[in-house]
C-alpha cells in the first residue's frame, strides 16, 4: 500500500482531512463535511466493525489500519497445530473490505493523539478521525514468567497469535519422536479464548494417537477450573484415556514460575520442574500495545468501556472492542468480538449522526473440536443489564453431557460452518 | 442530515412499537442488530457458505417463527403452541418437534417480537442456492422421486416458497441429510401428508431414496 494510492483514493472519494506525509502540523481540511472513522486492527472485532459502519452509512469515511497484509484467525488454528488443517485455510486478506469502500492501510499504528483526534503510523502517516475504534487484540506479557521472552517463544512457542507461531508449534510436534512429552501451560484468567488451551490439548492428543501413540501430554494449569471443563475431561477420558495428565492450579501453586529453554524445562510456582520434548507456554496477556499508548487501559492492563457503545470510559470519542476491552459478562472469544464489533458499529453510526445509540444485543457461540467427529460448544444470548454494569446472559448453555455421537459429529460440521461464515462476515 | 433523519425515524418507529412489548423487555434492538447475531453462523444476509449450517435467506416467516418457537421451548411443544397462539398474526405458524445442537440454547434468548423481526428480515432475502458437490446420478433418481412424492407441495423442484412452503433446493447437503435423518428417526415432526410420503419413499427406496432426494436438491445451484 503506497501513499500515492491512498491519496488517490482520498481524492476520488472527496474524502477525509488527513494527509499524512505532511505530518501532524499540516492544516487539515474537512472536505464535504463527511465524518471519518479510523479503526485500528483488522481482526475478529475490528474488521466487522469497519464493514458494518461502512455498510450502514457509505458517506462515512472508514479507514482500517492493520499491521499485517493477511490475518491468520486464532479460531481453527488449533486444528492446524493438530495437523487436520492447512495453515493457508486460516489466512485471509483485506481485498473484500477494500471493495466496500473501506480504506485499508497496512501499517502499524504507533500513536494516538486524542486531543487532535489523529492516529499516526510507523509509515509516518497521520489520519484524523471523528470517532476512533481500537481493536488491537492482545499483547503477551514477556518476562511475567521468568525467562519467557520473545526469544524463548522461538523455543517454546505460545502460538496464541496465529501465524508463524502456529506453524512453529506444528513443526515441533511433527519433529518430536514418539514417546515424548508435550507440556501445555495455560495462563490464569483473564486471557484470550478460554477453551483454547484445552481444545489444543485435544488436537495434539488426536495427532499423537494417530502418529505417536506412546507420547504423553502434561497440562500445568494456573487455574483450578476452566471453560467447558466437564465436557473436555469427558472427551479426554473417552478418546485419549491415559494420555493426558492435568495438574490443577492448586497443585502448581498458580502456574509456571520459570522456563529454561536450554534444558527444555518449566518450573511451577510450587517448585516442581518438568522436562518436555515440546512445550507450549501461554503467558499472561493484556490489551494490545496501542491501547496502552493511547491511555485506554486501566491498572488491570485491559480497557474499561461503556457496554452499550464500547466507548472508552477513559477517553471519550474512542471505542475499544474485542479481546482488549473489559466487556463484563462476555468471554474473550472470536464470536463475542464479532458481536462487540456490531454493537460498537451501530453506536458509532448513531453517535456520528447525533442520534441515541439503539438497544444492543449480544451473542456468543464457541465450538471446540475434541476429535474429527466430536465437537462441543457453548452458546449464549445476552442483553445489557438495566444498570449497564454488565452484559447479562439471558439464555444459553453447553452441549449436553449425554449428547449422542451423532449430535457430537454434527457439531463438528456446524463448527466448520461457523468458521466459514464468520470469516465471510468479517472479510467478504 | 439525511442519515440523522433516518436514524430518528427508526428511533420513533421503535418507540411506537415498544408499548406492545412486555414491560421488562425494554426497547427492542434494531433488526440489523438482532440478525447480526445470526449471520456469523448462517452467512451474510442469511446465505450460508456452508458446509452444514442452513441458509435462512428466503425462508417463509411462518416457517422461521415455528422453528424458533420450537427450539425456544425445547420439548415443550404446548408452550411453543401457546406462544404462537398469543399473537393473532401467527395463526399459520405450525409447531413441530425439533432436535437442535445449539439452536435450542440460543432461541430461548429471544422474545416473540424479536423472532418475528428476524423472520421478516430473512424472508425478504432471495433464496440462496448453495454451490456444492453432488452425485449427478443420484440427483437424477432424486428428481423422479421428488416429482412423484414431493412436488405437489414443494413446487418448482423444491424451489418454491409459495404458500409459505420451505425451499429445499439449494440448501446445504449436510443439513438436508440431518433433517431427513431426524424426520425419519422421529426427532423432528412433520405434517401428516409429508409423513406418509416419506414412509412410502423409505419403503420402496430405503436410505438410498433419501440420498437421491438430497442430491437432487443440492444439484440446484
Amino acid at each position: 500500500m503506497t501513499t500515492l494510492t491512498r491519496r488517490g483514493f482520498l481524492k476520488a472519494t472527496g474524502g477525509i482531512a488527513a494527509v499524512g506525509t505532511f505530518g501532524a502540523g499540516f492544516p487539515q481540511l474537512a472536505l464535504g463535511g463527511n465524518k471519518s472513522v479510523v479503526v485500528i486492527g483488522g481482526g475478529a472485532a475490528g474488521a466487522v466493525a469497519a464493514k458494518r459502519i461502512k455498510l450502514a452509512d457509505s458517506s462515512i469515511n472508514v479507514t482500517l489500519i492493520e499491521a499485517n497484509d493477511h490475518y491468520y484467525t486464532c479460531f481453527m488454528s488449533n486444528e492446524v497445530i493438530g495437523g487436520g488443517r492447512d495453515i493457508s485455510t486460516i489466512r485471509h486478506g483485506y481485498d473484500g473490505l477494500a471493495s466496500h469502500g473501506i480504506q485499508v492501510v497496512h501499517g502499524k499504528a504507533t500513536g494516538v493523539d486524542t486531543e487532535a483526534q489523529t492516529v499516526t503510523t510507523d509509515g509516518g502517516d497521520s489520519f484524523s478521525y471523528d470517532r476512533l475504534v481500537v481493536s488491537p487484540g492482545i499483547d503477551l506479557t514477556w518476562n511475567a514468567i521468568e525467562g519467557y521472552d520473545m526469544a524463548a517463544a522461538e523455543a517454546m512457542p505460545h502460538a496464541w497469535k496465529a501465524g508463524p507461531q502456529t506453524a512453529l508449534l506444528r513443526s515441533q510436534l511433527e519433529a518430536m519422536e514418539d514417546g515424548g512429552t508435550f507440556i501445555m501451560c495455560p495462563p490464569g484468567n483473564p486471557f484470550r479464548c478460554p477453551p483454547g488451551p484445552y481444545e489444543r490439548v485435544c488436537q495434539v492428543a488426536h495427532y499423537f494417537k494417530e502418529h505417536k501413540p506412546n507420547s504423553k501430554i502434561l497440562v500445568l494449569d494456573a487455574k483450578d477450573k476452566f471453560s467447558k471443563m466437564g465436557l473436555f475431561t469427558q472427551g479426554w477420558e473417552r478418546r485419549y484415556d491415559g494420555m493426558i495428565e492435568w495438574v490443577s492450579g492448586t497443585d502448581t501453586a498458580g502456574g509456571i514460575a520459570e522456563v529454561n529453554t536450554a534444558d527444555m524445562t518449566v518450573t511451577t510456582e510450587f517448585g516442581d520442574t518438568h522436562q518436555g520434548a515440546v512445550i507450549n507456554v501461554i503467558p499472561p496477556q493484556s490489551a494490545g500495545h496501542i491501547a496502552q499508548a493511547a491511555g485506554l487501559t486501566d491498572d488491570s492492563g485491559w480497557c474499561p468501556v461503556h457496554l452499550d457503545t464500547f466507548e472508552s470510559k477513559l477517553v471519550p470519542g474512542v471505542h475499544v472492542i474485542g479481546d482488549a476491552s473489559i466487556a463484563t459478562g462476555l468471554p474473550k472469544s472470536g464470536y463475542a468480538a464479532n458481536s462487540e464489533g456490531k454493537v460498537c458499529a451501530a453506536a458509532v453510526v448513531a453517535m456520528l449522526a447525533d442520534a441515541e445509540p439503539g438497544t444492543p444485543s449480544y451473542v456468543n457461540t464457541c465450538y471446540s473440536l475434541i476429535a474429527p467427529d466430536y465437537g462441543i460448544s457453548v452458546a449464549a444470548v445476552y442483553r445489557l443489564a438495566e444498570d449497564k454494569s454488565k452484559v447479562a446472559k439471558v439464555a444459553g448453555g453447553l452441549t449436553p453431557s449425554d449428547a449422542s455421537d451423532e449430535m457430537l459429529a454434527r457439531e463438528v460440521q456446524y463448527a466448520y460452518s461457523w468458521y466459514n461464515n464468520i470469516v465471510a462476515d468479517m472479510f467478504a | 442530515m439525511h442519515s440523522q433523519f433516518i436514524s430518528r425515524a427508526i428511533l420513533i418507529s421503535a418507540l411506537a412499537l415498544s408499548p406492545a412489548l412486555h414491560a421488562d423487555e425494554g426497547m427492542m434492538a434494531s433488526v440489523e442488530m438482532l440478525t447480526g447475531a445470526c449471520v456469523a453462523c448462517h452467512g451474510p444476509a442469511g446465505a450460508s457458505v456452508g458446509p452444514a449450517t442452513p441458509s435462512l435467506a428466503g425462508l417463509p416467516a411462518v416457517y422461521f417463527i415455528g422453528a424458533m418457537l420450537s427450539y425456544k421451548h425445547g420439548q415443550d411443544l404446548d408452550a411453543a403452541e401457546a406462544e404462537a397462539a398469543s399473537d393473532p398474526e401467527l395463526e399459520d405458524v405450525e409447531i413441530f418437534a425439533r432436535h437442535g445442537t445449539i439452536m435450542d440454547r440460543i432461541a430461548a434468548g429471544y422474545t416473540l417480537g424479536e423472532i418475528k423481526a428476524m423472520a421478516h428480515y430473512f424472508a425478504d432475502k432471495p433464496v440462496a442456492l448453495a454451490t456444492q458437490e453432488f452425485d449427478a446420478e443420484l440427483a437424477s433418481t432424486g428428481e423422479a422421486l421428488h416429482a412423484d412424492n414431493c412436488e405437489k407441495c414443494h413446487e418448482e423442484g423444491g424451489r418454491s416458497t409459495i404458500d409459505d412452503m420451505v425451499p429445499l433446493a439449494g440448501q446445504w447437503k449436510h443439513y438436508l441429510h440431518y433433517s431427513m435423518a431426524d424426520f425419519h428417526g422421529g426427532a423432528r415432526g412433520m405434517p401428516k401428508k409429508m409423513k406418509s410420503r416419506l414412509e412410502e419413499v423409505m419403503e420402496t427406496e430405503g436410505e438410498g431414496g433419501l440420498a437421491a432426494l438430497i442430491n437432487y436438491y443440492a444439484s440446484q445451484q
